[in-house]
């Protein structure tokens, strides 16, 4: 059994409403295992974007404890989490938040930049993971708004995987691609996922939590699902489809 | 109301429609009858002219049916059948122009002069239909417009009125009776309006009156059942008693009356137990025991405590940061009672620490006083227990506290347990977590 990357206890997470304290999080306890692919579904407003928020270090909890490999990060200031971050998450968001004014190969460097000094190594991984997400050479100099969205959340997970961070985070990625985009670009998060990168993503659609191997419920801000698909592979496809359905089915979704 | 408006509108709308057609389907063969009437006419008048063409006065005293004028070659005026046409300078051009009917008189194979038909008829005669169909066209509008102003005169002074009326009765159905109808004395119903809102007022007094009774026979009964307790335990008392003397007495023991003292005492304990249910019951309904849990921040519990530790004896560990679900204002009503009782029977110091296991925390509350017995444990948060050396004290109770916290917590989803090892009483909350 992989070891826990991170683990909460007793998380929660509350919003003050005009006076009204709303508890989006409730005494969440999780772990999430290295090499895992963790998906997070559930309604809207069952508090899947601001779990995913509070996990990856984004947002401070309110209270409990968030263990992230030996450190304990509930307590970070917000620069000490800046800085943590930068080493250890990677993140890919439903709007992808390119710079405009950078070219794709700058874009996908910027991050690494501030981690490390510029290389010529560094250069020639970006231009590699880009080749591999299938961008071309002559995309590398393209503007962001040169891209089509497809593209351009490829650029968005380069930029996210090029620290190799023990984890990447995404939020609903493919949430605002047509679907033919969409599947390429959840094609790169399984390909990354199988050079043994950690993920936790949330969505709301059951193709792509299919990609999981292991999907979380969530409702009313805790985890009442826990639901494993170990099988990895085309033919067993109609089989996880199945039972995946099966679990949402009896998760009410 | 829009459907009387809409109709009436409707109708006016197919009323312009009929006139307008009354107009055009009847001014329009008959103007081309008119036309070719005047056709004729020229026709004579020009053959008339064109036979006595040097002797055009011969021409008058004749009547055909219209003015004319006849006119040179070179636009003199040569002949008029009526003084008054003369007046205005015709000419063949501002005859055409007025779309008079003219024709040419032809004299020897050469243009002598024009003759103009200057009675337009047919148009007068369209001037006169117009106005004939004008007469009946505004009264029917005036009649329409009346119909609008009448309609809408209706739906303002009896209508809404009404409907008002209506929404109000609706109101006083579901319960709402504190909404005041209002409404201006000048409309018709203002009587009515007025006796319809002292109707609402009797009625919202008649139900306060109602629940303050209901309240108040609650209460009755909730004291009366209590004050019933005492004297059913004497009976139980007493007969507990004889029946151990009967049993006592060696030479024989009285069956027949051990049975009959048994018989009492199992009907005293019926009594005991139906009056235990009316006072429960009593006490639900007036909303002793009613919760509603919500999401709390668990350092509530130490609010909780710091508000009821009036003589500061208690030391409490740090609580675990979490939501828990209570209703919050119960949750103080357990503490509180839990603190009075230490107080009471213990007056130590008390420890309060946390634990969490699975999904409660527990609260764990410990005095260092005489603690409770063994076999009394598992009375003292039943109703009106009061510990065995207690009875006979000083101390004032109801024998109530413990019952109505474990209740509470209960009804809150959680547990109270009580243990006593040797030394002090404990009482461990079991809280839900959210």
């Amino acid at each position: 059994m992989a070891s826990a990357i991170l683990r909460t206890e007793k998380l929660c997470k509350s919003f003050s409403n005009g006076g009204v304290q709303q508890h989006v999080i409730k005494n969440l306890d999780l772990e999430i295992r290295e090499g895992d692919f963790t998906v997070i579904m559930g309604s809207s407003g069952s508090g899947k974007s601001t779990l995913l928020y509070a996990l990856s270090g984004m947002d401070k909890p309110s209270m409990g404890k968030i263990r992230f490999g030996d450190r304990e990060i509930q307590d970070y200031s917000n620069d000490e989490l800046a800085v943590f971050r930068r080493g250890n998450c990677g993140f890919v968001f439903q709007s992808i938040y390119l710079l405009d004014n950078q070219t794709v190969l700058d874009n996908v460097l910027t991050g690494a930049l501030i981690v490390r000094k510029n290389s010529p190594e560094l250069v020639k991984k970006a231009k590699e993971l880009l080749k591999k997400t299938g961008l071309t050479e002559e995309d590398f100099n393209k503007y962001p708004n040169q891209l089509s969205g497809g593209e351009a959340q490829r650029v968005g997970i380069v930029r996210a995987v090029i620290n190799d961070p023990k984890i990447l985070f995404a939020d609903e990625p493919t949430g605002q691609l047509n679907s033919a985009s969409g599947q390429d670009v959840l094609d790169i998060f399984t390909e990354v996922h199988k050079n043994g990168q950690s993920i936790v993503m949330v969505t709301h659609d059951l193709k792509t939590a299919l990609r999981g191997t292991r999907v979380l419920y969530l409702r009313d801000g805790g985890i009442v699902g826990d639901h494993r698909m170990e099988v990895y592979g085309e033919d067993d496809i109609k089989e996880r489809r199945n039972k995946l359905t099966l679990f949402l089915e009896e998760m009410g979704w | 109301m829009n459907k009387y408006f809409r109709t009436v509108l409707l109708l006016a709308a197919l009323y312009v429609l009929g006139l307008a057609a009354v107009f055009v389907f009847s001014s329009r063969p008959e103007g081309d009858a008119e036309r070719e009437q005047d056709v004729i006419r020229l026709n004579e008048i020009t053959k008339d002219a064109e036979a006595c063409w040097d002797e055009l006065s011969s021409l008058e005293g004749k009547n055909y049916g219209a003015e004319f004028v006849i006119l040179s070659s070179k636009n003199d005026l040569l002949f008029s059948s009526s003084s008054e046409a003369g007046g205005e300078k015709l000419s063949v051009e501002s005859a055409i122009r007025k779309r008079y009917p003219y024709s040419y008189v032809i004299k020897n194979g050469q243009l002598a002069g024009t003759v103009v038909l200057c009675d337009d008829g047919g148009r007068a005669a369209r001037r006169m239909r117009i106005v004939l169909l004008a007469g009946p066209g505004i009264l029917g509008l005036l009649l329409f417009i009346m119909a609008l102003i009448y309609g809408s005169y209706i739906r303002k002074r009896i209508i809404l009125p009404f409907r008002e009326l209506k929404g109000f009765a609706g109101k006083i159905a579901e319960g709402k009776l504190d909404e005041p109808l209002t409404m201006d004395m000048d409309n018709i119903f203002g009587a009515f309006t007025e006796s319809f809102d002292i109707m609402r007022e009797q009625l919202a007094e008649s139900r306060e009156r109602e629940v303050a009774l209901q309240k108040k026979e609650r209460e009755l009964v909730a004291s009366l059942s209590h004050d019933l307790k005492t004297p059913i335990t004497g009976i139980k008392l007493t007969t507990e008693l004889l029946t151990a003397g009967f049993n006592m007495r060696e030479d024989k023991p009285d069956t027949d009356v051990i049975e009959k003292l048994d018989n009492i005492y199992k009907k005293a304990d019926q009594i005991d137990m139906l009056v235990s249910d009316l006072f429960s019951a009593t006490l639900d309904d007036l909303g002793e025991f009613r919760v509603s849990c919500r999401d709390e921040e668990s350092r509530i519990l130490s609010e909780i405590l710091k508000k009821y530790d009036d003589r500061r004896l208690v030391k409490a560990s740090a609580v675990p940061e979490l939501l828990i679900r209570i209703d919050s204002r119960r949750m103080s009503q357990v503490i509180g009672n839990i603190i009075v009782n230490s107080y009471k029977y213990a007056n130590t110091a008390i420890d309060v620490d946390y634990s969490i296991v699975e999904d409660r925390l527990l609260m764990r509350i410990a005095d260092h006083g005489p603690g409770v017995p063994a076999d009394e444990l598992g009375l003292i948060t039943n109703k009106f227990y009061r510990g065995r050396q207690w009875r006979e004290g000083s101390e004032e109770g109801s024998g109530l506290g413990l019952y109505i916290a474990k209740t509470l917590m209960e009804k809150m989803d959680g547990d109270l347990l009580a243990e006593s090892r040797g030394e002090g009483l404990i009482i461990t909350l079991l809280i839900p977590l959210s």
